[in-house]
C-alpha cells in the first residue's frame, strides 16, 4: 500500500516535470527516425550518428548555457552571436597573425569578450536601458570590432584569417578514446554550470532575481552586481563558442555563428526556462539543444531537403512548447483536485 | 511665482531630445558630405553629398519598408507583445505575391488583395500560439520566423522572382518632385493613421491599458484576447504591405533579401529608442518615427561621409549606444524637475509637467 504511494509520489512528481516531457519527445523522435531510416534501408541507432549529434551541440551548447543563465535571471542577449564571432577572430589573429602562443590567444579572447559583456551590464544596470536595444547596439559594435581587427594587415580588407596551430586543432577535433573532447567539455560545462545554477547560494539569488527583482533588491540582494555577473559570464561563453569554431575550422570566419543569434534563447526556452525568469534548469536546457539538433542530424540522414528541415524546425519549436503547455496544463488540474 | 517657459516643457519630452540629436545630426553630415567646408560653394549644401538626389531617393527608399513595419509593430510593442515574425513575412509575403504574377494569370490588384488575406492569417496565426497556447510572443514568432524563412526557400528552392513590368512596378519607382517616391507618402501615410488609432480611438486607449497593466485591463471587462488579435493582424498585414512596397521598388522577390538585413531588430530599437516601452503600455509613434529616422541618419551619414563599411557598423553600434546614454541623463534631469515640482508644490505647473514627461 504504502510502496504504491510512493511510487505514485515520485511517478507523478517525475511525469509532471519539464525535463521528462522533453525527454520522451527525444524518445519519440529516435524512434521515428529509427524506423524512417530502416524502412530507407540505413540504420540511425549507430554510435557514431549519436556522437555527431552531441558534436553538432558542442558550439551551441555553450551559448545556450549564458543565454540560459541570463534568462533565469529575467535578462536576454541578443549579442551572443556576434560577441562570439569576435572572440573567434580575436583567437585566429592572435594565432596567425601575431604569432603568440594557443594559449595566450584563448585567454586574449576569452578576456576581450568579458570586456564586451561588462559593457552590456554597464549599459543596463547603470544607464538603465532595456537590454533588448542595449545588447543590439553591442551587436553591431562587435560586428565591426571583428571587421576591423580582421581588415588589419590585410590592406584594409575584411576577410577570414587562418592559422596552424596543433594545440588548436586537438582542442577542435582531437578525441579521447572514441569520444570527441568538445562533448567532454561540454558536458563538464554543463555539470558545473547546473550545479551553480540548482544548488548554491549564488543559483538561489539569479533566480530571486529573475522572479522578483524588487523583492529581491528589497531583501539585499546586490541585483546589479549579479546582472554584471551574468552577461559577463554569457559573453566568455560565446567567446568560448567561437574559439571551438575557430578551433574546429582552422581558421576565424566572419561568418561564424551568424545563423545562431536566437538559438541559445530558443534552447533555454525550450529547455524550460520561463520567459519571466525565475526558474528553470540546465538539465531543461540541454535536452532542448539535444531535441533540435537530433532533429535537424535525423532530417539530414533520412534525406528531406534542407530547406523544409528550417521549416520543421521553426514547427518543432512550437509542438515542444505546446507539449510542455498541456503537460502544465494537466499538472495544474492534477493538483488542484 | 515659478513659472517653466513652454520651451522647457518642450526639451523634458523625450522625443524633443531625440528631435534635436537628429536636427544637429543632419544638418552635420549636409555640411560635411557637401564639401562645402572645402570651398564649394554654398548651393553645393543642397545638392551634394547626403542632399544630392540619387541619396535622398536611396534614403527614402529604405525608409518605406521600416516605417510600414514599424507602424504595425509598435502598436504590439506597446500592446505588450513583440512580434519578431515581421521580416519573415514580409519575405514570405513578397514570394507569394510574385510568384502568383509569375506562375498564375492574375492581375496584380488581385495578387496584392490575396497577399494582403495571407497577412491575415500570419497574424491569426500568431495570435492562436498567444492567445490559446499562451506561448511567450518573443518565442512563438521566433518559432514562425523559422517556418517562414524555411517556407521562402521552399518556395523557390532558393531562387528569385524577377517581376514583370506593370503598373505595380512602375508605381514603386514613381517620384514627385524627382526626390519623393510615392511609397514613401503612403508609408507616412500608413503611419499617420497608426498613430491616429492609437491616440484618437477607443480601441487605441484599450491598447495601452492591456500594454500597461493586463490583469486591471482584464478585471475591467476588456476583451484582451481580442485586442492581442487585432493587434497581431495589424502588424502582419502591414509587414505583408512593407514587403510588396520593397518588392515595387526593386521589382524582383529574394527569399531571404529582407531576412538578412534584418529590419525586425532595426524597427524595434528605433521603437524602444523613441520612448516605446518594452513591457508595453507606453510610447507612441512619433517619438519612434524620429528615432527611426535617426538610426537611418546616423547609417547614411557615414557612408556619404565615405567612412569604411567597418568603421560603419562599429560607429552605428556605438552611437546607438550613446543615444540610449544621452537619453538616460535626459530622463533623469526629467525625474529631478518632476521632483523639485512636487516639493515646491506648484499643483497647476505639475499637472501639466507629468503630462510632458510621461508623453
Amino acid at each position: 500500500m504504502e510502496k504504491t504511494n510512493i511510487y505514485k509520489k515520485y511517478f507523478s512528481s517525475l511525469v509532471h516535470h519539464k525535463v521528462f516531457t522533453l525527454f520522451l519527445l527525444f524518445i519519440v523522435m529516435v524512434g521515428v527516425f529509427t524506423i524512417w531510416s530502416a524502412l530507407r534501408g540505413s540504420s540511425f541507432l549507430r554510435f557514431a550518428i549519436f556522437r555527431n549529434i552531441l558534436n553538432s551541440l558542442v558550439v551551441t551548447s555553450f551559448l545556450a548555457i549564458g543565454a540560459g543563465f541570463l534568462l533565469v535571471g529575467g535578462n536576454i542577449d541578443l549579442s551572443q552571436a556576434a560577441v562570439g564571432a569576435f572572440g573567434g577572430i580575436i583567437l585566429a589573429a592572435a594565432v596567425g597573425k601575431w604569432g603568440l602562443p594557443w594559449y595566450a590567444g584563448i585567454m586574449a579572447a576569452l578576456a576581450l569578450c568579458g570586456c564586451l559583456g561588462a559593457i552590456n551590464a554597464l549599459l543596463i544596470t547603470k544607464f538603465r536601458i532595456p537590454f533588448f536595444i542595449a545588447t543590439l547596439a553591442m551587436t553591431l559594435m562587435a560586428q565591426g570590432l571583428m571587421y576591423l581587427i580582421s581588415s588589419i594587415g590585410n590592406n584594409g580588407i575584411a576577410a577570414n584569417i587562418n592559422f596552424q596551430d596543433a594545440a588548436l586543432k586537438y582542442i577542435g577535433t582531437g578525441m579521447i578514446g572514441p569520444i570527441p573532447l568538445g562533448i567532454i567539455i561540454m558536458l563538464l560545462f554543463f555539470i558545473v554550470y547546473g550545479v551553480i545554477l540548482a544548488k548554491t547560494g549564488f543559483g538561489m539569488k539569479v533566480k530571486f532575481i529573475g522572479g522578483n527583482a524588487i523583492a529581491a533588491g528589497l531583501a539585499g540582494i546586490n541585483a546589479a552586481m549579479i546582472t554584471y555577473i551574468l552577461f559577463v559570464n554569457s559573453a566568455v561563453l560565446s567567446g568560448v563558442a567561437g574559439i571551438f569554431t575557430a578551433a574546429r575550422l582552422g581558421q576565424g570566419s566572419l561568418m561564424a555563428l551568424q545563423t545562431n543569434q536566437f538559438t541559445g534563447i530558443t534552447a533555454a526556452v525550450l529547455g524550460g526556462i520561463s520567459f519571466g525568469g525565475g526558474t528553470g534548469g540546465m538539465a531543461g536546457v540541454f535536452v532542448g539543444l539535444l531535441i533540435l539538433n537530433t532533429f535537424q542530424i535525423g532530417m539530414g540522414a533520412v534525406g528531406v531537403n534542407p530547406f523544409w528541415v528550417q521549416v520543421f524546425t521553426g514547427a518543432l519549436l512550437l509542438v515542444a512548447l505546446t507539449a510542455d503547455f498541456v503537460t502544465q496544463a494537466r499538472s495544474r488540474k492534477a493538483q488542484a483536485a | 511665482m515659478h513659472k517653466i517657459s513652454p520651451f522647457k516643457v518642450f526639451l523634458r519630452d523625450k522625443s524633443a531630445v531625440l528631435l534635436i540629436t537628429l536636427i544637429v545630426l543632419t544638418l552635420a553630415t549636409m555640411v560635411i558630405s557637401s564639401g562645402v567646408l572645402e570651398g564649394e560653394p554654398f548651393s553645393a549644401l543642397f545638392n551634394k553629398g547626403f542632399m544630392s538626389k540619387g541619396n535622398l531617393i536611396n534614403v527614402f527608399n529604405n525608409l518605406v519598408l521600416q516605417i510600414v513595419m514599424l507602424s504595425g509593430i509598435t502598436l504590439v510593442l506597446i500592446g505588450g507583445n513583440i512580434d519578431l515574425s515581421v521580416a519573415a513575412q514580409a519575405s514570405l509575403g513578397t514570394m507569394i505575391f510574385a510568384w502568383l504574377l509569375d506562375r498564375t494569370p492574375v492581375s496584380w490588384p488581385f495578387a496584392f488583395i490575396i497577399c494582403l488575406a495571407v497577412g491575415v492569417i500570419f497574424g491569426l496565426i500568431n495570435t492562436f500560439l498567444v492567445n490559446k497556447l499562451k506561448f511567450p510572443s518573443f518565442i512563438a514568432t521566433i518559432g514562425m520566423a523559422s517556418v517562414y524563412t524555411g517556407l521562402c526557400n521552399v518556395m523557390t528552392k532558393g531562387y528569385n522572382i524577377q517581376l514583370a513590368a506593370s503598373g505595380f512596378t512602375v508605381l514603386g519607382r514613381t517620384s514627385l518632385f524627382n526626390f519623393l517616391p510615392v511609397t514613401f507618402l503612403f508609408a507616412v501615410a500608413v503611419l499617420v493613421v497608426s498613430q491616429f488609432i492609437l491616440s484618437r480611438t477607443t480601441f487605441g486607449r484599450n491598447v495601452y491599458m492591456l500594454g500597461g497593466n493586463p490583469l486591471a485591463a482584464r478585471l475591467s471587462g476588456l476583451n484582451a484576447d481580442r485586442i492581442r488579435m487585432l493587434l497581431f493582424v495589424y502588424s502582419s498585414v502591414f509587414a505583408v504591405v512593407s514587403g510588396l512596397l520593397w518588392t515595387a521598388q526593386l521589382r524582383v522577390a529574394h527569399p531571404t533579401a529582407i531576412i538578412s538585413f534584418n529590419p525586425n531588430l532595426t524597427v524595434i530599437a528605433a521603437a524602444i529608442l523613441g520612448g516605446v516601452s518594452f513591457m508595453g503600455g507606453a510610447g507612441n509613434l512619433g517619438g519612434a518615427f524620429i528615432a527611426l529616422l535617426l538610426l537611418n541618419v546616423i547609417e547614411n551619414m557615414l557612408t556619404v561621409m565615405g567612412v569604411q563599411p567597418y568603421y560603419n557598423i562599429f560607429a552605428q553600434g556605438l552611437l546607438l549606444a550613446i543615444a540610449l546614454i544621452i537619453d538616460y541623463f535626459s530622463a533623469e534631469r526629467r525625474r529631478k524637475a518632476l521632483l523639485r515640482i512636487g516639493h515646491g508644490g506648484i499643483s497647476s505647473h505639475s499637472s501639466q509637467t507629468t503630462k510632458a514627461a510621461a508623453g
